[in-house]
């Protein structure tokens, strides 16, 4: 069972081994044979060219002991939390300036709020994705980390390094200097930690936050143009996902997004499309259609999805797309949500309660708090 | 505690600094103001990684050499050939495989080589090299069976923004060197991966050369197919701060990783490699013409490698000091002879141990941080 969780001693954690390091030592007692090399059952041609046909879907779990991925609706397998401390409101200590000018700390949407009341929802969320059969690993920020610009904010939103088949995509934020650091704090412990390695770096000026889009299907991914997402940052993330959704003909939809920041309280809308939409099952999505371009409006509706409403009362107060599927026809959502939760269920989805009124405050909702590591492939859209 | 890691000590220095509203100059336009995201989707990872990571890498170009990383040589090298292992016994299968005599092989004397990495980390101290020592452990693993060759630590390339990690085109006990590396580079040094070859690409990436600053230096062959150079080239033209990047292709001849009686070579370093900001060394029968026509008409010397020297030294694999001086294999007399004609200082490395198991200087070396070199084509924007 989860509980608010406290910081185990420097120490302690120096001298464990990593689950990864610890898979790499078993691995190493086994008895080596001609059948584990490669093409050991079709047979290799005389000078290797069978080595062209090897893909790196193959290879990779063989390197880093594990698969990795959260593409499509499938069922959730494994995630991260963070560990909630007061090095998430850092920024407002006085030994630095930012609290001077709260306009511009905080015109983000990201606010102050109730570490304890953070703890004990994130505790709770944990204790329900266990519940559900979900492995959940805990992130220890450890000391007040820092991001390139200053104190780090939103260590609380794990989700910000994504997880792809064969390993993550570092984001390139668009909207917030205090985030940068954050995913690439999190590629290197995944990667030191869990052996899931890193399959690429937004980089160049590209800018694109890829947790932040979304899976409607096992061969249907939706990104973004907004705040946190641009042209060259699309190209990048989109050649990735193409060479390693391990689907030939995957869809790609592209959501052109309003706002100039990540999160606008008056109108609710955001940078993020995880704030606007989401998979509920393969036809069905939870939608904040003032939110959404009326072409990705008619293109929900030619793929034939049943589109079921978020009011604006809620939407401002709560997100209550920022969802995060168990499996197709089941969704762990925000409990505050009661009407957009009503409006699901009738619609045949069961809906997983999870409190996530502070964590509002702050700037998030589940999706956000979630590094999704892994999924059972799931179905297709389009056969 | 003392900082472990770069990154701890990164993060160390900026928990200690005393931060003030210079520190988010783009992103702040004067008290009560909102944050813009202008700056942001203006800003190149280039000018930023820095601030990110703690600290500039990337070993473009021919400029001072300033940092690398060697292997510390041990008797797990050569575990593969270990006969209560089913390799070695079984006729052909290793060659079919890419392994042994004409691809990464056995090293004939663990204890020569060991001297020798060690004088010539030795030789790089004396010229100002901060040499990092990779300790592989005692039984490193691969994705198909031990892991062999941990010597050839110039699999990886690191260049500004982060690491290329390949993707190789044959040989099942490299399969994870690379993966290996990338995980040291960041936990160490704080080094994130930009790219990881994945799909079907191959792309040995550690064994491309630069020959300027602004002139890069590919290639064809069993270890690079056109869609890992497809993956690799745009990242590489990204990481480069020139207006436009000369690329050279060398389709290599040949279905064999080196050939010590014909003098195939499947790898672009070793028949191509760079002198000084005009002149390269080349083993020219391995070169496919419009490359040499390319260097030719570019003003480019190219000094020929003697037949010898390249078949039972390696002689182009070899690694820049900075333009116009060179580290160069001591056994190599006949093409050192040749290079000191041009007018080239070299400082001779005795690394006879390593000929015979596939590699050289270029090879062994992971190359993580040069100074800004010389341009071939047009001048550099500043950093």
């Amino acid at each position: 069972m989860s509980q608010v969780l406290t910081e185990a001693p420097a120490a302690t954690r120096e001298a464990e081994a990593s689950p990864y390091e610890a898979h790499l030592a078993e691995r190493g007692k086994r008895e080596w044979r001609r059948a584990d090399l490669p093409f050991a059952d079709s047979g290799i041609d005389e000078a290797g060219w069978s080595y062209e046909d090897l893909d790196y879907l193959d290879v990779y779990p063989r390197v880093w002991g594990r698969s990795c991925g959260e593409n499509g609706i499938g069922r959730l397998r494994e995630v991260a939390l963070s560990r909630i401390t007061e090095a998430e409101l850092e920024v407002y200590e006085e030994r630095y300036p930012f609290h001077e000018d709260p306009v511009w700390l905080e015109s983000q949407g990201l606010l102050d709020a109730d570490i304890r009341k953070l703890q004990e929802e994130q505790a709770a969320y944990a204790e329900l994705l266990e519940q559900h059969g979900v492995k959940v690993h805990w992130i220890d920020w450890g000391e007040a980390p820092m991001s390139a610009f200053g104190p780090m904010q939103a260590m609380w939103a794990a989700s910000d390094c994504w997880v792809t088949r064969g390993g993550t995509v570092v984001q390139k934020t668009g909207w917030h200097p205090f985030s940068f650091g954050r995913s690439e704090w999190m590629a290197r412990w995944l990667q030191h930690q869990l052996g899931v390695p890193v399959l690429y770096t937004v980089h160049g000026t590209g800018i694109h936050e890829p947790s932040t889009t979304i899976w409607l299907a096992e061969d249907v991914w939706v990104t973004g143009l907004s705040a946190a997402y641009n042209e060259e940052g699309n190209r990048q993330v989109e050649a990735v996902v193409r060479r390693t959704c391990g689907v030939e003909n995957l869809e790609v939809h592209v959501m052109r997004l309003t706002t100039d920041r990540f999160f606008d309280r008056s109108s609710g809308l955001s940078a993020h499309l995880t704030n606007v939409i989401c998979a509920l099952d393969l036809d069905k999505v939870l939608v904040y259609r003032p939110g959404i371009d009326a072409g990705t409006l008619r293109w929900l509706r030619q793929k034939g999805y049943t589109i079921i409403p978020v009011e604006r009362a809620e939407q401002i107060r709560f997100t209550p797309t920022n969802t995060v599927p168990l499996e197709p026809g089941v969704v762990f959502m925000v409990q505050e949500a009661k009407g957009a939760i009503a409006a699901v269920r009738r619609a045949g989805v069961e809906v997983v309660e999870v409190p996530n009124e502070e964590f509002m405050t702050i700037g998030g909702a589940l999706h956000c708090r979630t590094l999704r590591l892994l999924r059972d492939p799931g179905p297709s859209k389009n056969g | 505690m003392a900082p472990r890691t770069r990154f701890d000590e990164y993060q160390q220095h900026l928990r200690t600094k005393q931060w003030t509203w210079d520190d988010v100059v783009p992103f702040y336009e004067g008290r009560g103001t909102e944050q813009s995201i202008v700056p942001l989707h203006e800003l190149d990872h280039l000018d930023v990684y820095e601030r990110t990571y703690g600290s500039r890498f990337g070993a473009h170009g021919i400029g001072r050499l300033r940092e690398v990383a060697l292997s510390r040589i041990t008797d797990a090298e050569n575990r593969i050939y270990d006969e209560r292992l089913p390799y070695a016994a079984a006729p052909g299968l290793l060659e079919a495989h890419g392994v042994g005599s004409r691809g990464l092989g056995r090293i004939k004397d663990v204890s020569l080589c060991r001297e020798q990495q060690e004088a010539y980390a030795g030789v790089l101290e004396r010229e100002e090299v901060t040499v990092h020592w990779l300790d592989w452990g005692e039984e490193p693993i691969s994705a198909y069976g031990p892991m062999h060759a941990m010597w050839a630590a110039g699999e990886v390339m690191v260049v500004a923004g982060g690491a290329i990690i390949p993707k190789r085109g044959r040989d099942p006990f490299s399969f994870g060197r690379g993966e290996w590396l990338s995980r040291w580079l960041f936990w160490e040094l704080n080094i994130p991966t930009l790219l990881t070859v994945a799909g079907k690409g191959i792309a040995e990436v550690g064994t491309l050369v630069w020959i300027a600053d602004d002139v890069f230096v590919s290639g064809r062959s069993i270890a690079y197919n056109e869609e890992g150079i497809n993956q690799v080239l745009p990242v590489v033209e990204r990481s480069t701060r020139v207006p436009e990047l000369g690329v050279l292709t060398v389709h290599c001849q040949g279905e064999h990783y080196f050939d010590p009686d014909t003098g195939e070579a499947a790898h672009v370093d070793n028949v191509v490699a760079p002198l000084d900001v005009d002149k390269v060394l080349c083993y020219t029968p391995g070169v496919d013409t419009p490359t040499l026509l390319w260097l030719k008409q570019h003003g480019y010397q190219v000094i020929a490698a003697e037949f010898e020297d390249h078949v039972r030294h390696k002689v182009c694999n070899l690694v820049i000091l900075e333009p116009g001086r060179v580290l160069m294999p001591a056994e190599a007399q006949g093409t050192i002879e040749r290079v000191r004609r041009a007018g080239v200082e070299v400082i001779e490395v005795p690394y006879s141990g390593f000929h015979s198991a596939g590699g050289g200087l270029h090879t062994a070396t992971l190359q993580i941080l040069r100074e800004s070199g010389p341009t071939a084509l047009s001048p550099a924007r500043p950093a």
